[in-house]
């Protein structure tokens, strides 16, 4: 029993839990910044919903995996990442894509309120559940909220009536676009030419990257 | 599994004896098996155990190997920094992508004004700005970019201007401090944006 | 106790149900926040694993003390208002989690108030409990009793440690899934497993009227157990240091073959009777022997470093949790509920076909809801390396296979249903014919609401 103590307990509290933000080693950016406190909020609704029971919040290195070239990580995630989370929700089955990075490639929020509100929307076949109760149907009045949903003629609801984001809403996907992991950092190097002109490894990793801007394509 | 069908599904109710323990050997198989796993354990462990260092991650097996990956040469140094420069700088306008917007912005990738031998003309660009018409790969442009003069330091621009001539496939020498320090020695009392033609009469070599 | 935990174990389940039909039809009851699937989830585990798993456990654990040891539970008022707290407690955690307060980490899913709760209860039981043990009257501890034992020392410690670091927020972010998976690794492998454990080294030899196989096996499963089962659980985490995975997977190892142990002096036991007299109940242990057998081996291939990267985050870890949770430690609790009921009522089941039909169904919703998901995981962590099958093939992929873990479920909660029934029944046929004063259990029906 105290060889388990001192080995999963002890040491690593000690070595983890004293971790602080560093410098990310070639730009020198302090790592891991603080998240916006809506982003903050949004890790609560995340946490409260579960979300955690589909999707991980790890990604692994591009040899031992295809986690780099799905676009979900540019590096492996280490303990370092989830330093300011509480708690960080790592997950532990992928049956939606791992959102390590998902700040990365995710950037459109309007696209994700759709996918939010109704994935099959968006993504025909999705398995993940709606998130309506994070929305809210009202009466149009006036000119309409510049907030409401564009929706398609099936999914729209009553004439006379739009489909508005709440704060909830807002916030767990200003989480998800506060979800960043490439920087590099010491135990998590990013592999990078020798010479400083072609970036062949990086510019994939750019290309890859932003080519998969539309998560349809994951 | 012979269910006794006497009686309803008895499951020995009320039966008071207590079961004994036998004295049967242990078969040699099991100490066998443990010895050699904890060999095998510890063979793994030196391996595989990261040395019980917990900076050691994934498929990396020491300090010493993260420590050779760890950036060292100037030129990472400067295109890291540049790509988080972008970041922060470029994007609202050329996109993460380098690709500009259609109708807007111009493209970055493969552009020849990026990827000219030297950078002084697109070091002028970031330093002053640029408005007026302007064609890059063969199409026409005509927006504004604002000056960056004042926000951006000499270390910076050159690390953003060595990081777009080197994503996307782009090609071309690193920019050094020195040149862009020169070239706002030489423009400091230019206070409006570039245009085009100006440009153009800026020797490329 | 018995029956409250049954009853959690129903509720759990078919909240299990739900979330697992909505894996087919993601709009099923999607309207309600507290009904979405990640609620359900923890909230099944949570009921599966607090409401049942460790309150049948302790109630075992209690049993085997007082009855092995030929004493009286010194303060059974006590114990019931220990068992009430604790239900209390497990209704809380139910509560919160389904109105959104869940602390996301897996095997601890409930915020501080329901934890206090919780280990309040724990610990007025587990003194009694140890109470009762020292005040024995059987001067050899039967390797029951070694189990026992340890799982009820055990708990306090590593819940304590483990609430009052994760839920009062002392920890950094980094260091949180380290102590979370620590946790519950020593929850589910040490002290739950430790009171199945117990509990089938009682009832094997005991029902099938042989003398236990070899006592040298038992101290070798005992201890391989005690010892290395703590150092594991990181085998599907990828975002921790190397070394812990490492230990992992040997511990993950030895376990295996200390679990492997304890399987094999089982079969050694039943397999002596050449009788065909044995009690029915013993059909229980049987599955459930060779459900352990079933985990240790796929466990330990499992961590094989050349299969443990494909595997990571699959179905197939859920499918040994389910194998080793659901599979090993409940049909063992269960078989035990089954015989502890009568024992303490002394009465006999009212009907054969209900026990039968309870027994058949356990077992085989059990296997079809972990068989196919550990073989589905390999399709799932293939696909998913494989970068040029986009990501949503390669869960489709593995829904043919899971509609059969759903059947499982179902047929799982068909049974437990038909069990809480048919417990009510006994429990009423117990009390209309009072003959005799029930012993100590009694009142701790109470705590079954």
């Amino acid at each position: 029993m105290s060889v388990s103590w001192y080995t999963m307990v002890f040491k690593p509290v000690l070595e983890l839990g004293r971790q602080t933000p560093v410098a990310s080693q070639p730009s020198n950016q302090i790592y891991p910044q603080p998240r916006p406190g809506f982003a903050k909020q949004g890790a609560d609704i995340y946490r409260a919903n579960g979300c955690v029971t589909c999707h991980t919040q790890q990604a692994r290195d591009g040899n031992t995996s295809s986690d780099k070239a799905r676009g979900w990580g540019v590096r492996l995630t280490v303990a370092q990442d989830y330093l300011l989370d509480q708690p960080p929700q790592l997950g532990w089955i992928r049956l939606g894509p791992d959102l390590s990075n998902a700040g990365a490639r995710l950037a459109d929020a309007k696209y994700q309120l759709l996918h939010l509100y109704n994935p099959q929307m968006v993504m025909k076949g999705s398995k993940m559940p709606p998130y309506k109760f994070l929305f809210e149907t009202r009466k149009i009045r006036n000119q309409g909220s510049s907030e409401a949903l564009t929706l398609a003629p099936e999914y729209s609801p009553a004439a006379g009536y739009e489909v508005v984001p709440t704060d909830n809403a807002k916030a767990v996907v200003a989480y998800v676009m506060s979800l960043r992991s490439d920087l590099p950092l010491f135990e998590a190097p990013m592999p990078q030419p020798k010479t400083n002109a072609p970036a062949t490894d990086a510019t994939n990793n750019a290309a890859s990257a932003t080519s998969t801007n539309s998560p349809a394509a994951k | 599994m012979k269910p006794d069908r006497s009686k309803n599904f008895p499951v020995n109710a009320g039966d008071e004896t207590e079961p004994s323990i036998g004295t049967a050997e242990m078969p040699v198989a099991f100490i066998v098996i443990l010895a050699l796993l904890i060999f095998a354990g510890g063979m793994f462990l030196s391996s595989n155990g990261g040395g019980f260092n917990s900076t050691v991650y994934g498929q990396y097996s020491s300090t010493n190997e993260l420590a050779a990956l760890a950036p060292q040469d100037e030129g990472n140094k400067q295109f890291a920094q540049g790509r988080e420069v972008y970041g922060r700088t470029c994007v609202p306008c050329h996109q993460p992508s380098g690709a500009g917007v259609p109708g807007q912005f111009p493209p970055l990738v493969g552009s020849e004004w990026v990827q000219a031998p030297k950078a002084d003309r697109i070091a002028r660009i970031v330093l002053d700005g640029l408005q007026g018409p302007i064609a890059v790969k063969g199409t026409d442009w005509n927006n504004v970019m604002v000056r960056w003069k004042e926000v951006l330091n000499d270390e910076e621009i050159a690390a953003v201007l060595t990081y777009v001539r080197n994503e996307w496939g782009n090609k071309a020498d690193a920019v050094k401090v020195e040149d862009v320090k020169a070239i706002r020695a030489l423009e400091k009392d230019r206070n409006e944006a570039w245009t085009s033609a100006e440009l153009l009469k800026i020797a490329d070599q | 106790m018995v029956g409250a935990s049954v009853l959690w174990l129903l509720l759990g389940s078919a909240l299990g149900l739900i979330a697992s039909v909505k894996m087919h039809g993601p709009h099923f009851l999607a309207d309600f926040s507290f009904l979405t699937y990640g609620r359900l989830v923890f909230a099944q585990n949570a009921l599966f694993l607090y409401g049942f798993a460790l309150q049948a456990g302790l109630a075992v654990a209690l049993w085997l003390i007082a009855r092995l040891g030929r004493s009286v539970i010194p303060n059974a008022t006590l114990v019931s208002a220990g068992a009430i707290l604790w239900n209390i407690g497990v209704l809380a955690a139910l509560l919160l989690i389904l109105a959104g307060e869940t602390t996301g980490l897996w095997r601890l899913e409930f915020p501080a108030p329901a934890a206090m709760t919780l280990f309040i209860a724990f610990i007025v039981i587990a003194i009694i409990a140890l109470m009762n043990l020292k005040a024995r009257n059987v001067q050899t501890m039967y390797p029951s009793l070694w189990f026992a034992q340890t799982g009820l020392f055990w708990f306090p410690w590593v819940f304590a440690g483990a609430t009052y670091l994760l839920l009062f927020g002392l920890l950094r972010g980094s260091a949180v899934p380290v102590i979370a998976g620590w946790y519950g690794q020593n929850f589910v492998g040490v002290v739950l497993s430790g009171f199945a454990l117990g509990a089938a080294y009682y009832f094997v030899p005991k029902l099938s009227n042989q003398p236990l196989h070899s006592h040298a096996l038992a101290v070798f499963g005992f201890w391989t157990v005690i010892i290395f089962a703590p150092l594991g659980g990181f085998s599907n985490v990828s975002a921790v240091p190397r070394w812990l995975t490492g230990l992992s997977a040997v511990s993950q190892w030895v376990v295996s073959v200390g679990m492997l142990a304890n399987a094999y002096n089982f079969y050694c036991t039943w397999k002596a009777d050449r009788s065909a007299s044995s009690s029915p109940g013993l059909s229980y242990f049987k599955a459930s022997t060779g459900m352990l057998a079933l985990w240790a081996v796929l466990g330990a291939w499992g961590t094989l470093p050349s299969n443990s990267n494909t595997l990571m985050f699959t179905h197939f870890h859920t499918g040994l949790s389910v194998l080793l949770e659901y599979g090993f430690i409940g049909l063992t609790l269960l078989g035990s509920l089954t015989v502890v009921a009568t024992t303490l009522m002394k009465l006999e089941w009212p009907s054969a076909s209900f026990s039968k039909a309870h027994l058949i169904l356990s077992i085989l919703g059990v296997a079809v809801m972990s068989f196919p998901l550990c073989a589905v995981g390999m399709t799932h962590g293939l696909a998913l390396a494989d970068p040029s099958v986009p990501f949503l093939d390669a869960v489709k992929r593995t829904f043919p296979m899971f509609a059969l873990t759903t059947i499982g479920l179902l047929l799982f909660c068909i049974g437990q249903a038909l069990f809480l029934l048919h417990f009510v029944q006994l429990a009423v046929k117990s009390f209309v014919s009072c003959c005799r004063p029930i012993e100590w259990i009694t009142p701790e029906k109470g705590g079954s609401k």
